[in-house]
């Protein structure tokens, strides 16, 4: 019997501290990389290691001098572009895991120059799309002489020339900021933004208001599938030139937990890029100097996405969801 | 247990709690989904209780209540105990003021307006429920302009079904709608609130706001294709704040900026701003259902006066309340609607709480 009505209790007025959802709140941002970096120095530890000096040489690998830092650059590329296309989802409701898909399409278009319906792009599942574009690069597009199932080489003319020779830092790491700029840009400031806002917090709201939810969806879907070519196809120009089977190391899963940690904020969105990159920039290096396996690396990455799994249930969809289960 | 009646189910619960030698009961809200006659039952039932020596604690906000069931009554205001007194001695007046906190006056309501032409016709309208069965059976009613037509009726005896068919969030199997003569078949929510439809939802937390946001961003959304506010899809950061602002005054939501979120407002000054958002211009057609629920004395009279206000400015409303006292007061006409079909319309002037209730459980 117990409120077992709904109704609300007159008087029960509750006044709660303002939220200020606009801005970034730094200590709560960074928790989850700090506790993931003191996981691995309690591994680090009991594995007999210097865990101190271990991470001393992570930084210095990846921030430590004009390359390292270019090299960290080159690898938060495709992550910040791939967590971009998550975050546009999530922030209309919807839960786009097919961003890793669009990111070989757009990439074999690029190598390509093939134009691409990008709805179809969005669309697609995962597995067609990377299938789909192994079938091609093995069957129609394989590079003479080579044993790899690689596509040849593109003209130099499209390739992206380096800012910083010898590394591979182009001008696809500007573009990607100035992409952010445009994802903050467009939620905050354009009615469109502002309607797939409000699907994304409350879709009855958004209804009863006459936001078509269906065409939102739709556009969330299409803007998402457009990131994450983009990704895919700035890998391809900026970085291998030519199409590889199975190129992605997972752009588009990490994508997810870079739009979880950055919290959808353009701002955090950046920095959790940048630290992936680091992992992976620096990662590679640490071994070439040192003693300590990769699944250190593994290790710092997964117990960050313990905490992206987290932030994954505070979403105002996915909390709804869980209600509704 | 499904095939009972709510007040059977109520009844069937505090058997349980008595089977377990409950001497404390407690009751939040018990009667909303009650006809007046299912009330009465209940309060003889907890009279018996309580001269058996259990002690009843009745948590409601509506104030005849109080005085028809407990012997104290304990004013709660902002989570704040005000004060217990005796209800021997004590009055409704003396009462809302302790809530509202101040001398409380009730607003006088604009009478009756003059009846305009029909604005919405609705005819043998027939709409399903998310289980695909027939919540409302062929409804056949017009509004017109400058007229509150109230809906009594128990809750879940297709009201919602028909807003929501009215609204354009929910298809019909069956009937037409026609908006000054025009159909609206097929017409989505946006295109019917350009056509001058505007809604009060009864679940303002869940649909008639949306709390994450802010207040700005939830008085928006209706003028969100105006000009002075989104030029070329952009919009007007500015322009949208003094906009929030001067609705948010004219509708006296306290303590709040446009860039607060709506969580932070209480019930009723949500309630407020939802009102004034729909009402800003005056709408063609009000669908105004359960406005005042879980409001304060103080919101209540607002929108009562608000309501009351778009009438003379020539609104159409259609008002559904559970508060059979709030539909008599403000509707010049009510329909009765019983396990979907529509039973009775006639004048307010002619109801009563018991005459409706009687013909909302289908016994007249």
């Amino acid at each position: 019997m117990i409120a077992e009505t709904g109704i609300p209790v007159a008087g029960q007025e509750t006044i709660a501290p303002p939220r200020a959802l606009r801005l970034l709140r730094p200590v709560q941002l960074a928790g989850p990389f700090l506790i993931a970096l003191l996981v691995g120095a309690v591994v680090l530890f009991a594995s007999g290691r210097d865990a101190i000096g271990t991470y001393w040489l992570l930084a210095q690998q990846s921030l430590g001098g004009t390359s390292q830092i270019a090299n960290t650059l080159v690898a938060a590329t495709p992550v910040l572009l791939t967590g971009l296309a998550t975050a546009v989802a999530f922030r209309s409701g919807i839960f786009n895991v097919g961003v890793e898909g669009s990111l070989y399409v757009g990439a074999f278009a690029a190598a390509w120059g093939w134009r691409v319906d990008e709805v179809v792009t969005t669309l697609m599942l995962n597995y067609v799309a990377i299938l789909l574009t192994s079938w091609l690069v093995n069957y129609y597009f394989l590079a003479p002489d080579i044993a790899n199932s690689m596509s040849p080489l593109i003209a130099k003319q499209a390739r992206l020339s380096s800012l910083l020779p010898p590394s591979q830092l182009t001008i696809a790491f500007v573009a990607a900021l100035l992409v952010t700029l445009l994802y903050a840009y467009f939620f905050d400031r354009t009615r469109l933004g502002y309607e797939l806002r409000m699907v994304g917090l409350n879709p009855r709201f958004a209804r009863a208001v006459g936001i078509d939810l269906a065409g939102a969806v739709l556009i969330a879907f299409v803007i998402s599938g457009i990131l994450g070519g983009v990704a895919g196809g700035f890998q391809i120009l900026g970085v291998n030139y030519r199409f590889i089977d199975h190129f992605s190391p997972g752009y588009g899963f990490t994508g997810i937990a870079v739009a979880l940690l950055g919290r959808g904020h353009p701002v955090g969105i950046v920095l959790a890029a940048l630290f992936f990159g680091a992992l992976s920039s620096g990662g590679a290096m640490i071994q070439l100097f040192s003693d300590i396996p990769l699944d250190l690396i593994n290790i710092l990455q997964g117990t960050v996405m313990i905490f992206a799994v987290i932030e994954l249930s505070r979403l105002p969809f996915v909390k709804r969801w869980l209600r509704h289960a | 247990m499904a095939h009972l009646s709510v007040g059977a189910r109520q009844r069937l619960e505090i058997m349980r709690l008595l089977y377990r030698k409950a001497d404390v009961l407690i009751f939040d809200e018990p009667t909303s989904v009650l006809t007046p006659q299912e009330a009465d039952d209940l309060f003889r039932v907890l009279r018996r209780l309580a001269g058996q020596g259990r002690t009843i604690i009745f948590i409601t906000h509506k104030l005849r209540e109080v005085f028809a069931l407990a012997e104290h009554v304990t004013v709660m205001r902002r989570g704040r105990i005000i004060t217990t007194v005796p209800t021997k001695g004590s009055d409704p007046q003396a009462l809302a003021s302790l809530i509202v906190g101040e001398q409380f006056e009730r607003p006088q309501l604009q009478e009756a307006a003059e009846r305009g032409d029909a604005v919405i016709d609705v005819e043998g309208l027939s709409v399903c429920d998310d289980l695909g069965s027939l919540s409302l059976r062929e409804a056949t009613f017009t509004v017109h302009a400058g007229e509150i037509v109230g809906v009594a009726g128990i809750e879940g005896s297709g009201q919602r079904e028909l807003v929501e068919a009215l609204l354009g969030l929910r298809h019909p199997v069956a009937g037409n709608i026609r908006l000054h003569g025009r159909p609206v078949a097929g017409t989505s929510v946006w295109n019917r609130r350009k056509r001058g439809i505007a809604f009060i939802s009864e679940d303002r937390d869940g649909e008639g706001a949306c709390l994450p946001a802010t207040l700005a961003e939830n008085v928006f959304p209706l003028a969100r294709y105006d000009p002075e506010l989104a030029r070329g899809g952009r919009l007007r950061i500015s322009a949208i704040a003094a906009f929030a602002r001067s609705v948010l005054a004219r509708f006296n939501v306290r303590g709040a900026a446009p860039n607060s979120p709506a969580r932070s407002l209480s019930g009723g000054n949500l309630q407020r701003l939802v009102v004034g958002r729909e009402i800003r211009k005056t709408p063609r057609l009000l669908l105004a259902s359960h406005p005042t629920r879980g409001v304060d004395v103080r919101g209540i009279a607002f929108i009562h006066e608000q309501l009351t206000q778009a009438r003379a400015a020539g609104a159409a409303t259609l008002l559904i309340s559970e508060e059979l006292s709030e539909l008599i007061e403000l509707s010049d006409r009510l329909l009765v609607i019983f396990e979907g079909r529509i039973v009775a319309d006639l004048p307010a002037a002619q109801a009563t709480p018991e005459r409706l209730g009687l013909l909302m459980t289908g016994a007249a």
